[in-house]
Protein backbone atom coordinates (compact mmCIF):
# COMPACT_ATOMS: atom_id res chain seq x y z
CA UNK A 1 0.00 0.00 0.00
CA UNK A 2 1.67 3.32 -1.52
CA UNK A 3 0.59 6.68 0.36
CA UNK A 4 0.38 9.42 -2.45
CA UNK A 5 -0.20 12.93 -2.28
CA UNK A 6 -0.72 13.39 -5.33
CA UNK A 7 -0.84 17.92 -5.86
CA UNK A 8 2.83 17.46 -3.34
CA UNK A 9 3.79 14.54 -5.99
CA UNK A 10 2.92 16.94 -8.93
CA UNK A 11 5.52 19.45 -7.98
CA UNK A 12 8.09 17.35 -9.91
CA UNK A 13 9.70 17.81 -6.53
CA UNK A 14 9.38 13.95 -4.96
CA UNK A 15 10.11 11.06 -6.79
CA UNK A 16 7.91 8.45 -8.04
CA UNK A 17 6.03 6.47 -5.05
CA UNK A 18 5.59 3.55 -7.28
CA UNK A 19 8.10 0.86 -7.42
CA UNK A 20 9.85 0.59 -10.73
CA UNK A 21 11.10 -3.21 -10.08
CA UNK A 22 8.92 -4.62 -11.87
CA UNK A 23 9.72 -2.38 -14.88
CA UNK A 24 7.05 -0.28 -13.89
CA UNK A 25 7.29 3.13 -14.29
CA UNK A 26 4.00 5.48 -13.73
CA UNK A 27 2.20 8.08 -16.17
CA UNK A 28 -0.52 9.67 -13.91
CA UNK A 29 -3.28 11.57 -16.21
CA UNK A 30 -6.08 13.31 -13.94
CA UNK A 31 -9.24 15.27 -15.26
CA UNK A 32 -7.64 18.62 -14.17
CA UNK A 33 -4.33 17.85 -15.85
CA UNK A 34 -1.68 16.67 -13.61
CA UNK A 35 0.67 14.32 -16.07
CA UNK A 36 3.50 12.87 -14.58
CA UNK A 37 5.94 10.85 -16.50
CA UNK A 38 8.87 10.13 -13.73
CA UNK A 39 10.33 7.31 -15.81
CA UNK A 40 9.44 4.78 -18.70
CA UNK A 41 5.79 4.09 -19.25
CA UNK A 42 4.22 1.57 -18.51
CA UNK A 43 1.06 2.29 -16.19
CA UNK A 44 -1.81 5.00 -17.26
CA UNK A 45 -3.68 5.78 -13.99
CA UNK A 46 -6.56 8.35 -13.92
CA UNK A 47 -6.92 9.80 -10.46
CA UNK A 48 -10.29 9.33 -9.85
CA UNK A 49 -13.49 12.03 -9.03
CA UNK A 50 -14.80 13.09 -5.36
CA UNK A 51 -16.00 10.82 -3.04
CA UNK A 52 -17.93 8.18 -3.98
CA UNK A 53 -17.60 8.55 -7.72
CA UNK A 54 -20.30 6.40 -9.37
CA UNK A 55 -19.43 3.75 -11.76
CA UNK A 56 -20.11 5.65 -14.55
CA UNK A 57 -17.33 7.76 -14.09
CA UNK A 58 -14.85 5.17 -13.81
CA UNK A 59 -15.86 3.53 -17.11
CA UNK A 60 -15.24 6.96 -18.42
CA UNK A 61 -11.99 7.13 -16.91
CA UNK A 62 -11.06 4.07 -18.05
CA UNK A 63 -11.99 4.98 -21.47
CA UNK A 64 -9.62 7.79 -21.17
CA UNK A 65 -7.33 4.96 -20.31
CA UNK A 66 -8.16 2.98 -22.93
CA UNK A 67 -7.56 5.80 -25.83
CA UNK A 68 -4.07 6.26 -23.72
CA UNK A 69 -3.15 2.22 -23.82
CA UNK A 70 -3.96 2.42 -28.00
CA UNK A 71 -1.06 4.41 -28.67
CA UNK A 72 1.33 2.23 -26.29
CA UNK A 73 1.45 -1.48 -26.03
CA UNK A 74 -2.05 -3.11 -25.50
CA UNK A 75 -0.50 -5.77 -23.30
CA UNK A 76 1.01 -3.80 -21.26
CA UNK A 77 -2.32 -2.50 -20.51
CA UNK A 78 -3.82 -1.58 -16.88
CA UNK A 79 -6.60 -2.57 -15.73
CA UNK A 80 -7.95 -0.81 -12.26
CA UNK A 81 -10.81 -1.15 -9.91
CA UNK A 82 -11.45 1.74 -7.56
CA UNK A 83 -13.35 0.50 -4.10
CA UNK A 84 -15.51 2.96 -2.53
CA UNK A 85 -14.19 6.30 -1.17
CA UNK A 86 -13.94 7.93 2.19
CA UNK A 87 -14.71 11.86 2.33
CA UNK A 88 -12.36 13.49 4.22
CA UNK A 89 -12.95 15.90 7.00
CA UNK A 90 -12.19 19.24 4.68
CA UNK A 91 -15.27 19.51 2.19
CA UNK A 92 -12.95 19.51 -0.10
CA UNK A 93 -10.69 16.74 -0.08
CA UNK A 94 -11.22 13.05 -1.04
CA UNK A 95 -9.70 9.87 -0.69
CA UNK A 96 -9.75 7.51 -3.29
CA UNK A 97 -8.32 4.08 -3.48
CA UNK A 98 -7.66 2.52 -6.14
CA UNK A 99 -6.40 -1.18 -7.19
CA UNK A 100 -4.24 -1.67 -10.14
CA UNK A 101 -3.61 -4.70 -11.67
CA UNK A 102 -1.47 -5.50 -14.56
CA UNK A 103 -3.36 -6.92 -17.41
CA UNK A 104 -0.16 -9.30 -18.38
CA UNK A 105 0.36 -12.42 -18.23
CA UNK A 106 3.78 -12.08 -16.90
CA UNK A 107 1.90 -10.36 -14.24
CA UNK A 108 1.83 -12.83 -11.22
CA UNK A 109 -1.64 -13.12 -9.98
CA UNK A 110 -0.46 -12.06 -6.47
CA UNK A 111 1.17 -9.47 -7.66
CA UNK A 112 -0.80 -6.04 -7.42
CA UNK A 113 0.23 -2.45 -6.82
CA UNK A 114 -2.34 -0.69 -4.24
CA UNK A 115 -2.26 2.55 -4.03
CA UNK A 116 -4.11 5.34 -1.66
CA UNK A 117 -4.26 8.77 -3.64
CA UNK A 118 -4.87 11.64 -1.56
CA UNK A 119 -5.94 14.30 -3.72
CA UNK A 120 -7.69 17.60 -2.73
CA UNK A 121 -11.42 18.33 -5.12
CA UNK A 122 -10.62 18.89 -8.59
CA UNK A 123 -14.35 19.95 -8.99
CA UNK A 124 -16.17 23.49 -8.52
CA UNK A 125 -13.33 24.66 -6.25
CA UNK A 126 -12.34 28.31 -8.03
CA UNK A 127 -9.07 28.45 -5.74
CA UNK A 128 -7.75 25.27 -6.38
CA UNK A 129 -5.00 25.98 -8.36
CA UNK A 130 -5.66 21.84 -10.06
CA UNK A 131 -9.26 23.29 -10.36
CA UNK A 132 -9.09 25.35 -13.59
CA UNK A 133 -7.93 25.01 -16.67
CA UNK A 134 -6.13 28.31 -17.43
CA UNK A 135 -7.67 30.94 -19.29
CA UNK A 136 -10.80 29.99 -17.17
CA UNK A 137 -12.81 32.51 -14.71
CA UNK A 138 -13.08 31.35 -11.41
CA UNK A 139 -16.29 32.79 -10.51
CA UNK A 140 -20.05 33.87 -12.47
CA UNK A 141 -21.22 37.45 -11.01
CA UNK A 142 -25.15 37.43 -11.24
CA UNK A 143 -27.33 39.91 -10.62
CA UNK A 144 -30.64 39.64 -10.35
CA UNK A 145 -31.59 42.95 -10.23
CA UNK A 146 -32.24 44.72 -13.16
CA UNK A 147 -31.68 47.62 -11.86
CA UNK A 148 -28.20 46.81 -11.10
CA UNK A 149 -26.25 45.92 -14.44
CA UNK A 150 -23.69 43.24 -13.38
CA UNK A 151 -21.55 45.31 -15.77
CA UNK A 152 -21.59 48.30 -13.35
CA UNK A 153 -21.19 46.60 -10.38
CA UNK A 154 -18.23 45.04 -11.69
CA UNK A 155 -17.17 48.54 -12.79
CA UNK A 156 -17.33 49.79 -9.48
CA UNK A 157 -16.11 46.81 -7.27
CA UNK A 158 -13.42 45.10 -9.58
CA UNK A 159 -10.20 46.66 -10.34
CA UNK A 160 -9.07 46.53 -14.32
CA UNK A 161 -12.17 45.34 -15.04
CA UNK A 162 -13.69 48.54 -16.47
CA UNK A 163 -10.33 49.36 -17.96
CA UNK A 164 -9.21 47.33 -20.93
CA UNK A 165 -12.33 46.93 -23.16
CA UNK A 166 -11.40 44.57 -25.77
CA UNK A 167 -14.46 44.16 -27.95
CA UNK A 168 -17.90 43.45 -28.53
CA UNK A 169 -17.95 40.27 -29.23
CA UNK A 170 -20.20 37.19 -30.01
CA UNK A 171 -23.55 38.66 -29.86
CA UNK A 172 -24.63 40.64 -26.62
CA UNK A 173 -21.50 39.62 -24.89
CA UNK A 174 -18.97 41.97 -23.93
CA UNK A 175 -15.16 40.84 -23.23
CA UNK A 176 -12.67 42.89 -21.38
CA UNK A 177 -8.92 42.14 -21.67
CA UNK A 178 -7.50 40.11 -18.99
CA UNK A 179 -6.25 42.37 -15.69
CA UNK A 180 -3.24 40.50 -15.89
CA UNK A 181 -0.56 38.45 -17.52
CA UNK A 182 -1.90 34.61 -17.35
CA UNK A 183 -5.29 35.78 -15.78
CA UNK A 184 -8.66 34.81 -18.01
CA UNK A 185 -10.80 37.28 -19.76
CA UNK A 186 -14.00 38.41 -18.41
CA UNK A 187 -16.79 37.93 -20.19
CA UNK A 188 -19.86 39.92 -19.52
CA UNK A 189 -23.13 38.70 -20.84
CA UNK A 190 -25.43 41.60 -20.69
CA UNK A 191 -28.68 40.45 -21.47
CA UNK A 192 -28.10 37.71 -19.01
CA UNK A 193 -26.77 40.05 -16.38
CA UNK A 194 -24.29 37.44 -15.77
CA UNK A 195 -20.30 37.65 -16.09
CA UNK A 196 -17.75 35.55 -15.61
CA UNK A 197 -14.72 37.00 -13.69
CA UNK A 198 -11.53 35.91 -12.52
CA UNK A 199 -11.44 36.50 -8.39
CA UNK A 200 -9.84 36.39 -5.61
CA UNK A 201 -11.74 35.85 -2.25
CA UNK A 202 -11.05 39.19 -1.30
CA UNK A 203 -13.21 40.51 -4.65
CA UNK A 204 -15.55 37.77 -4.31
CA UNK A 205 -16.25 38.96 -0.89
CA UNK A 206 -16.52 42.03 -1.68
CA UNK A 207 -18.69 41.88 -4.85
CA UNK A 208 -21.39 39.86 -2.42
CA UNK A 209 -21.35 42.64 -0.73
CA UNK A 210 -23.32 44.31 -3.33
CA UNK A 211 -25.95 42.39 -3.09
CA UNK A 212 -24.92 39.96 -6.36
CA UNK A 213 -24.91 36.39 -6.15
CA UNK A 214 -21.47 34.88 -6.98
CA UNK A 215 -20.86 31.51 -7.84
CA UNK A 216 -17.92 29.43 -8.51
CA UNK A 217 -17.76 28.77 -12.47
CA UNK A 218 -18.26 25.17 -12.51
CA UNK A 219 -17.33 22.39 -14.40
CA UNK A 220 -19.65 20.15 -16.61
CA UNK A 221 -19.15 17.69 -17.89
CA UNK A 222 -20.84 14.80 -21.04
CA UNK A 223 -23.42 12.38 -19.49
CA UNK A 224 -23.02 9.64 -21.79
CA UNK A 225 -20.57 7.19 -22.57
CA UNK A 226 -19.73 4.39 -25.03
CA UNK A 227 -21.81 1.55 -24.35
CA UNK A 228 -20.45 -1.63 -23.43
CA UNK A 229 -21.75 -3.25 -27.02
CA UNK A 230 -19.16 -3.58 -29.92
CA UNK A 231 -20.40 -1.27 -33.17
CA UNK A 232 -22.57 -2.20 -35.11
CA UNK A 233 -23.97 -5.19 -34.65
CA UNK A 234 -26.39 -7.44 -36.87
CA UNK A 235 -28.79 -7.63 -33.92
CA UNK A 236 -28.89 -3.60 -33.74
CA UNK A 237 -31.40 -3.74 -36.96
CA UNK A 238 -33.71 -7.05 -35.31
CA UNK A 239 -34.09 -4.33 -32.51
CA UNK A 240 -31.60 -5.97 -29.90
CA UNK A 241 -29.18 -3.26 -29.90
CA UNK A 242 -26.65 -4.92 -27.33
CA UNK A 243 -26.69 -8.85 -27.78
CA UNK A 244 -23.35 -10.03 -26.64
CA UNK A 245 -23.62 -12.91 -29.40
CA UNK A 246 -19.63 -11.45 -30.66
CA UNK A 247 -18.61 -12.97 -27.61
CA UNK A 248 -17.65 -10.34 -25.90
CA UNK A 249 -16.48 -11.95 -22.74
CA UNK A 250 -14.02 -13.54 -24.79
CA UNK A 251 -12.51 -10.53 -26.47
CA UNK A 252 -8.98 -9.62 -24.77
CA UNK A 253 -9.56 -6.15 -24.43
CA UNK A 254 -13.09 -5.55 -23.39
CA UNK A 255 -12.86 -3.04 -20.40
CA UNK A 256 -15.79 -4.09 -19.10
CA UNK A 257 -15.46 -7.58 -18.13
CA UNK A 258 -15.25 -8.10 -14.26
CA UNK A 259 -11.75 -8.37 -13.24
CA UNK A 260 -11.58 -7.24 -9.80
CA UNK A 261 -15.12 -9.78 -8.82
CA UNK A 262 -13.72 -9.99 -5.09
CA UNK A 263 -14.93 -7.42 -2.92
CA UNK A 264 -14.12 -6.24 0.69
CA UNK A 265 -17.49 -6.83 3.62
CA UNK A 266 -20.47 -4.23 2.61
CA UNK A 267 -18.39 -3.09 -0.95
CA UNK A 268 -19.86 -3.52 -4.03
CA UNK A 269 -17.88 -5.39 -6.41
CA UNK A 270 -16.98 -2.69 -9.13
CA UNK A 271 -16.64 -4.15 -12.70
CA UNK B 1 -11.22 -13.31 -20.00
CA UNK B 2 -7.47 -13.75 -19.08
CA UNK B 3 -7.35 -16.90 -16.76
CA UNK B 4 -3.80 -15.59 -15.70
CA UNK B 5 -5.82 -12.60 -13.77
CA UNK B 6 -8.75 -14.38 -12.65
CA UNK B 7 -8.37 -18.02 -12.74
CA UNK B 8 -10.91 -18.62 -10.39
CA UNK B 9 -13.21 -17.56 -12.39
CA UNK B 10 -13.25 -20.33 -15.46
CA UNK B 11 -15.69 -22.17 -13.61
CA UNK B 12 -18.29 -19.18 -13.24
CA UNK B 13 -17.72 -18.19 -17.05
CA UNK B 14 -18.45 -21.01 -18.44
CA UNK B 15 -21.97 -20.94 -16.63
CA UNK B 16 -22.29 -17.26 -17.51
CA UNK B 17 -21.75 -18.19 -20.88
CA UNK B 18 -24.33 -20.49 -20.89
CA UNK B 19 -26.83 -18.14 -19.31
CA UNK B 20 -26.03 -15.79 -22.09
CA UNK B 21 -26.52 -18.37 -24.99
CA UNK B 22 -29.60 -19.19 -23.78
CA UNK B 23 -30.83 -15.66 -22.95
CA UNK B 24 -29.64 -15.29 -26.74
CA UNK B 25 -31.75 -18.33 -27.88
CA UNK B 26 -34.59 -16.88 -26.27
CA UNK B 27 -34.35 -13.68 -27.77
CA UNK B 28 -33.74 -14.54 -31.03
CA UNK B 29 -37.44 -16.93 -30.95
CA UNK B 30 -39.08 -14.30 -29.60
CA UNK B 31 -37.34 -11.60 -32.24
CA UNK B 32 -38.65 -14.25 -35.29
CA UNK B 33 -41.70 -14.71 -33.69
CA UNK B 34 -42.62 -11.20 -33.68
CA UNK B 35 -41.45 -10.62 -37.03
CA UNK B 36 -43.92 -13.30 -38.71
CA UNK B 37 -46.48 -11.93 -36.76
CA UNK B 38 -45.76 -7.91 -38.48
CA UNK B 39 -48.43 -7.66 -41.30
CA UNK B 40 -47.35 -7.68 -44.60
CA UNK B 41 -48.03 -4.36 -45.66
CA UNK B 42 -45.75 -2.65 -42.72
CA UNK B 43 -43.42 -0.71 -45.42
CA UNK B 44 -40.89 0.23 -43.09
CA UNK B 45 -40.91 -1.77 -39.62
CA UNK B 46 -37.53 -2.09 -39.18
CA UNK B 47 -36.68 1.22 -40.87
CA UNK B 48 -36.63 3.27 -37.66
CA UNK B 49 -34.26 1.75 -34.59
CA UNK B 50 -36.15 1.22 -31.70
CA UNK B 51 -35.55 4.41 -29.85
CA UNK B 52 -37.66 5.91 -32.41
CA UNK B 53 -40.41 3.38 -32.16
CA UNK B 54 -40.74 4.11 -28.73
CA UNK B 55 -41.40 7.30 -29.34
CA UNK B 56 -43.85 7.39 -31.67
CA UNK B 57 -42.15 7.81 -34.59
CA UNK B 58 -42.30 6.21 -38.23
CA UNK B 59 -41.55 6.97 -41.69
CA UNK B 60 -45.27 9.03 -42.03
CA UNK B 61 -43.96 11.45 -39.08
CA UNK B 62 -42.96 15.24 -39.19
CA UNK B 63 -39.43 15.32 -39.53
CA UNK B 64 -38.26 18.44 -37.81
CA UNK B 65 -38.53 21.14 -41.14
CA UNK B 66 -37.38 24.79 -40.21
CA UNK B 67 -36.38 24.06 -36.83
CA UNK B 68 -33.77 25.50 -35.37
CA UNK B 69 -31.98 23.19 -32.57
CA UNK B 70 -28.93 23.68 -30.94
CA UNK B 71 -26.76 20.76 -29.68
CA UNK B 72 -24.15 22.67 -26.91
CA UNK B 73 -21.71 19.50 -26.30
CA UNK B 74 -18.27 18.36 -28.19
CA UNK B 75 -19.01 19.44 -31.25
CA UNK B 76 -19.80 17.33 -34.04
CA UNK B 77 -17.74 15.10 -37.08
CA UNK B 78 -18.29 17.76 -40.06
CA UNK B 79 -16.61 14.91 -42.11
CA UNK B 80 -19.60 12.64 -41.08
CA UNK B 81 -21.07 11.39 -43.98
CA UNK B 82 -24.96 11.21 -42.70
CA UNK B 83 -24.21 15.06 -42.00
CA UNK B 84 -22.18 15.62 -45.16
CA UNK B 85 -24.08 19.35 -47.17
CA UNK B 86 -26.56 19.22 -44.22
CA UNK B 87 -24.06 21.72 -41.38
CA UNK B 88 -24.09 25.18 -42.61
CA UNK B 89 -20.63 26.76 -41.21
CA UNK B 90 -22.09 30.26 -39.81
CA UNK B 91 -24.50 27.79 -37.34
CA UNK B 92 -21.33 26.09 -35.70
CA UNK B 93 -18.98 27.46 -33.55
CA UNK B 94 -16.54 26.67 -30.45
CA UNK B 95 -16.37 28.08 -27.02
CA UNK B 96 -13.72 26.28 -25.49
CA UNK B 97 -10.55 28.05 -24.56
CA UNK B 98 -7.68 27.76 -27.64
CA UNK B 99 -9.99 25.40 -29.88
CA UNK B 100 -11.20 26.88 -33.19
CA UNK B 101 -13.12 24.02 -34.88
CA UNK B 102 -16.39 22.34 -33.77
CA UNK B 103 -14.93 19.41 -34.90
CA UNK B 104 -15.75 16.45 -32.44
CA UNK B 105 -12.57 14.83 -30.62
CA UNK B 106 -14.79 13.23 -28.32
CA UNK B 107 -17.73 11.60 -30.16
CA UNK B 108 -20.47 12.50 -27.43
CA UNK B 109 -21.23 15.66 -29.44
CA UNK B 110 -21.42 13.86 -32.47
CA UNK B 111 -23.61 11.03 -31.35
CA UNK B 112 -26.45 13.89 -29.79
CA UNK B 113 -26.75 15.42 -32.91
CA UNK B 114 -26.76 12.20 -34.47
CA UNK B 115 -29.97 11.29 -32.49
CA UNK B 116 -31.46 15.16 -33.01
CA UNK B 117 -30.92 15.39 -36.54
CA UNK B 118 -29.38 12.16 -37.94
CA UNK B 119 -30.53 11.55 -41.64
CA UNK B 120 -33.99 9.45 -42.67
CA UNK B 121 -31.35 7.08 -44.48
CA UNK B 122 -28.16 6.16 -42.21
CA UNK B 123 -25.18 5.21 -44.67
CA UNK B 124 -25.52 2.14 -42.83
CA UNK B 125 -28.31 0.70 -40.44
CA UNK B 126 -31.56 1.86 -39.25
CA UNK B 127 -32.80 5.16 -38.78
CA UNK B 128 -31.86 6.82 -35.51
CA UNK B 129 -32.08 10.89 -36.02
CA UNK B 130 -35.38 12.05 -34.46
CA UNK B 131 -35.95 14.89 -36.54
CA UNK B 132 -33.97 14.56 -39.67
CA UNK B 133 -35.08 17.66 -41.31
CA UNK B 134 -34.14 20.24 -38.07
CA UNK B 135 -31.60 22.81 -38.58
CA UNK B 136 -28.53 21.90 -36.18
CA UNK B 137 -26.81 24.90 -34.59
CA UNK B 138 -23.34 23.37 -33.03
CA UNK B 139 -21.99 24.96 -30.37
CA UNK B 140 -18.81 23.22 -29.01
CA UNK B 141 -18.71 23.99 -25.24
CA UNK B 142 -16.85 21.22 -23.97
CA UNK B 143 -13.40 19.83 -24.96
CA UNK B 144 -12.65 16.87 -26.75
CA UNK B 145 -11.81 15.09 -22.94
CA UNK B 146 -15.54 15.98 -22.57
CA UNK B 147 -15.49 18.42 -20.00
CA UNK B 148 -16.47 22.59 -19.80
CA UNK B 149 -17.19 25.41 -17.93
CA UNK B 150 -20.34 27.25 -17.01
CA UNK B 151 -18.43 30.36 -18.85
CA UNK B 152 -18.68 28.63 -22.15
CA UNK B 153 -22.01 27.20 -21.91
CA UNK B 154 -23.53 30.81 -21.12
CA UNK B 155 -21.38 32.22 -23.76
CA UNK B 156 -22.77 29.44 -26.61
CA UNK B 157 -26.39 29.57 -25.03
CA UNK B 158 -26.02 33.43 -25.91
CA UNK B 159 -24.55 32.79 -28.92
CA UNK B 160 -27.49 29.95 -29.80
CA UNK B 161 -30.32 32.33 -28.76
CA UNK B 162 -28.83 35.11 -31.41
CA UNK B 163 -29.21 31.98 -34.22
CA UNK B 164 -32.66 31.76 -33.57
CA UNK B 165 -32.21 28.30 -32.04
CA UNK B 166 -36.09 27.15 -31.20
CA UNK B 167 -34.61 24.16 -28.80
CA UNK B 168 -31.13 23.56 -27.05
CA UNK B 169 -29.94 20.01 -26.27
CA UNK B 170 -27.63 20.21 -23.33
CA UNK B 171 -26.23 16.58 -22.71
CA UNK B 172 -23.93 17.94 -20.03
CA UNK B 173 -24.11 18.81 -16.30
CA UNK B 174 -22.50 17.60 -12.66
CA UNK B 175 -23.49 16.15 -9.94
CA UNK B 176 -25.37 17.75 -7.46
CA UNK B 177 -26.30 16.77 -3.63
CA UNK B 178 -29.16 16.11 -2.13
CA UNK B 179 -30.97 19.28 -1.16
CA UNK B 180 -28.41 21.88 -2.67
CA UNK B 181 -29.44 24.96 -4.90
CA UNK B 182 -30.18 24.28 -8.56
CA UNK B 183 -28.01 26.45 -10.75
CA UNK B 184 -29.15 30.34 -10.13
CA UNK B 185 -27.31 31.02 -13.70
CA UNK B 186 -29.09 28.78 -15.66
CA UNK B 187 -32.40 29.62 -13.86
CA UNK B 188 -31.51 33.37 -14.77
CA UNK B 189 -30.67 32.68 -18.70
CA UNK B 190 -33.85 30.36 -19.31
CA UNK B 191 -35.92 33.40 -17.64
CA UNK B 192 -34.10 36.40 -19.69
CA UNK B 193 -34.68 34.50 -22.81
CA UNK B 194 -38.22 33.94 -21.57
CA UNK B 195 -38.63 37.99 -20.92
CA UNK B 196 -37.20 38.85 -24.22
CA UNK B 197 -39.57 36.81 -26.36
CA UNK B 198 -36.70 34.48 -27.43
CA UNK B 199 -38.60 31.01 -27.45
CA UNK B 200 -35.89 28.23 -26.59
CA UNK B 201 -36.37 25.68 -24.73
CA UNK B 202 -33.81 23.96 -22.79
CA UNK B 203 -33.23 20.02 -22.91
CA UNK B 204 -30.94 18.71 -20.38
CA UNK B 205 -29.81 15.73 -18.95
CA UNK B 206 -30.83 14.37 -15.49
CA UNK B 207 -27.57 12.97 -15.11
CA UNK B 208 -25.95 9.79 -14.70
CA UNK B 209 -24.82 8.93 -10.83
CA UNK B 210 -27.42 6.51 -10.00
CA UNK B 211 -26.73 2.93 -9.42
CA UNK B 212 -30.00 1.64 -8.94
CA UNK B 213 -29.08 -2.07 -8.80
CA UNK B 214 -27.30 -0.95 -6.05
CA UNK B 215 -30.50 0.88 -4.12
CA UNK B 216 -28.59 4.30 -5.15
CA UNK B 217 -30.47 6.91 -6.64
CA UNK B 218 -28.71 10.29 -6.94
CA UNK B 219 -30.31 13.45 -7.48
CA UNK B 220 -31.18 15.47 -10.49
CA UNK B 221 -27.83 17.06 -11.50
CA UNK B 222 -27.17 20.90 -12.56
CA UNK B 223 -28.28 22.22 -14.77
CA UNK B 224 -31.12 20.03 -15.06
CA UNK B 225 -32.19 20.75 -11.21
CA UNK B 226 -33.32 24.39 -12.54
CA UNK B 227 -37.22 24.80 -12.80
CA UNK B 228 -37.19 26.49 -16.46
CA UNK B 229 -34.96 23.62 -17.85
CA UNK B 230 -36.34 20.60 -18.85
CA UNK B 231 -34.62 17.22 -17.00
CA UNK B 232 -34.65 14.14 -18.74
CA UNK B 233 -34.07 10.90 -17.65
CA UNK B 234 -33.11 7.60 -19.35
CA UNK B 235 -34.59 4.18 -19.63
CA UNK B 236 -33.83 1.37 -21.80
CA UNK B 237 -35.46 -0.55 -24.83
CA UNK B 238 -37.92 -2.70 -22.10
CA UNK B 239 -38.91 0.74 -20.97
CA UNK B 240 -37.21 0.08 -17.75
CA UNK B 241 -35.09 3.27 -15.95
CA UNK B 242 -31.88 2.85 -16.46
CA UNK B 243 -29.54 1.97 -13.65
CA UNK B 244 -27.38 5.31 -13.41
CA UNK B 245 -30.11 7.60 -14.01
CA UNK B 246 -30.80 10.18 -11.58
CA UNK B 247 -34.02 10.51 -9.33
CA UNK B 248 -36.39 12.73 -7.89
CA UNK B 249 -35.37 12.53 -4.52
CA UNK B 250 -35.29 16.01 -3.74
CA UNK B 251 -38.33 18.70 -4.03
CA UNK B 252 -35.29 20.71 -5.65
CA UNK B 253 -34.44 18.69 -9.04
CA UNK B 254 -37.40 17.64 -10.39
CA UNK B 255 -37.61 15.27 -13.21
CA UNK B 256 -39.78 16.06 -16.37
CA UNK B 257 -39.83 13.34 -18.66
CA UNK B 258 -37.65 10.27 -19.84
CA UNK B 259 -36.52 8.98 -22.84
CA UNK B 260 -34.25 6.21 -24.52
CA UNK B 261 -31.30 6.21 -23.32
CA UNK B 262 -29.73 2.82 -22.88
CA UNK B 263 -27.51 1.07 -25.59
CA UNK B 264 -28.75 4.37 -28.15
CA UNK B 265 -26.88 3.77 -31.28
CA UNK B 266 -26.03 7.12 -33.63
CA UNK B 267 -23.24 8.75 -35.26
CA UNK B 268 -20.08 9.23 -33.94
CA UNK B 269 -16.85 10.10 -35.58
CA UNK B 270 -16.29 7.64 -38.43
CA UNK B 271 -18.88 5.83 -38.28
CA UNK B 272 -21.70 4.31 -35.69
CA UNK B 273 -21.48 3.54 -32.14
CA UNK B 274 -23.99 2.56 -28.74
CA UNK B 275 -23.82 5.22 -26.38
CA UNK B 276 -25.90 5.17 -23.08
CA UNK B 277 -26.59 7.94 -20.35
CA UNK B 278 -29.19 10.46 -20.24
CA UNK B 279 -27.35 12.64 -22.33
CA UNK B 280 -28.70 10.14 -25.29
CA UNK B 281 -32.29 10.30 -23.44
CA UNK B 282 -31.97 14.56 -23.90
CA UNK B 283 -31.58 14.43 -27.68
CA UNK B 284 -34.07 12.24 -28.12
CA UNK B 285 -36.61 14.23 -26.37
CA UNK B 286 -35.11 17.47 -28.39
CA UNK B 287 -35.57 16.15 -31.51
CA UNK B 288 -39.39 14.97 -30.39
CA UNK B 289 -40.46 19.21 -29.43
CA UNK B 290 -38.82 19.74 -33.04
CA UNK B 291 -41.25 17.58 -34.50
CA UNK B 292 -44.20 19.27 -32.52
CA UNK B 293 -42.72 22.49 -33.53
CA UNK B 294 -42.97 21.78 -36.90
CA UNK B 295 -46.73 20.68 -36.55
CA UNK B 296 -47.47 23.63 -34.53
CA UNK B 297 -44.40 26.59 -34.98
CA UNK B 298 -46.30 29.00 -32.83
CA UNK B 299 -46.30 27.20 -29.68
CA UNK B 300 -43.61 28.89 -26.72
CA UNK B 301 -41.34 26.93 -25.10
CA UNK B 302 -43.69 26.87 -22.28
CA UNK B 303 -46.55 25.57 -24.58
CA UNK B 304 -44.39 23.51 -26.13
CA UNK B 305 -43.33 21.73 -22.46
CA UNK B 306 -47.11 21.34 -21.98
CA UNK B 307 -47.13 19.40 -25.20
CA UNK B 308 -44.80 16.84 -24.69
CA UNK B 309 -45.68 16.17 -20.69
CA UNK B 310 -49.64 15.82 -21.76
CA UNK B 311 -47.68 13.54 -24.47
CA UNK B 312 -46.21 11.42 -22.13
CA UNK B 313 -46.71 7.76 -21.73
CA UNK B 314 -46.95 7.03 -17.71
CA UNK B 315 -44.03 4.46 -17.26
CA UNK B 316 -44.33 4.28 -13.38
CA UNK B 317 -43.43 6.33 -10.00
CA UNK B 318 -42.70 9.94 -11.01
CA UNK B 319 -39.09 10.08 -9.30
CA UNK B 320 -37.54 7.53 -11.45
CA UNK B 321 -39.56 8.60 -15.03
CA UNK B 322 -40.71 12.18 -14.52
CA UNK B 323 -44.13 12.48 -15.93
CA UNK B 324 -43.06 9.45 -18.68
CA UNK B 325 -42.29 8.77 -21.92
CA UNK B 326 -43.07 11.06 -24.63
CA UNK B 327 -44.81 9.75 -27.58
CA UNK B 328 -45.41 11.43 -30.99
CA UNK B 329 -48.97 12.27 -31.52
Amino acid sequence: LIQVDVPAWNNGKTPSPFPASNGAEVIVVSSCGWSMSPNKVHFDIVVPSPPDTPKTDLDKQFEVLKNLAELKQPSQFLRFAARGSRQCEHALEYSTRIQFRRHHPKWPEHQRLEVTLNAHSTMNTPNNPHARRAHVPSHLIISLDDKQPVIEVLKSRVTGVAAKAKAEAVGEVRTFAARAPGQPETHVYERFNIAAVDLDEREADQLRASNVLVVPNERREVQGWKHTAPPMRVADHEGFPCAPAAKIADQEDFPYAPRFPESEPGEPSVR
Amino acid sequence: VSHEIFPASAELLSYAKGQRDALLALIERIESRRRRRAPASAPDAEAEGWPLRMLGINSQSPKGAGVKVAVLDTGIDLTHLDFAGRINPANCQSFVEGVASVQDGHGHGTHCCGVVAGPITPQVGPRFGVAPRAELIVGKVLSDAGEGFDSDIVRAIAWAAAQGAQIVSMSLGSARESQTAYSIAYEQIAGKLALDGRRCLFVTAAGNESQRSLGMIAPVGNPAACPSLLAVAAVDQWQRVADFSCGEVDPIGTLDLCAPGVAIRSTVPGGYDFMSGTSMATPHVAGLAALYLEQDPHLTPAELWRVLVRSARNLGRRRDFGFGLPVLS
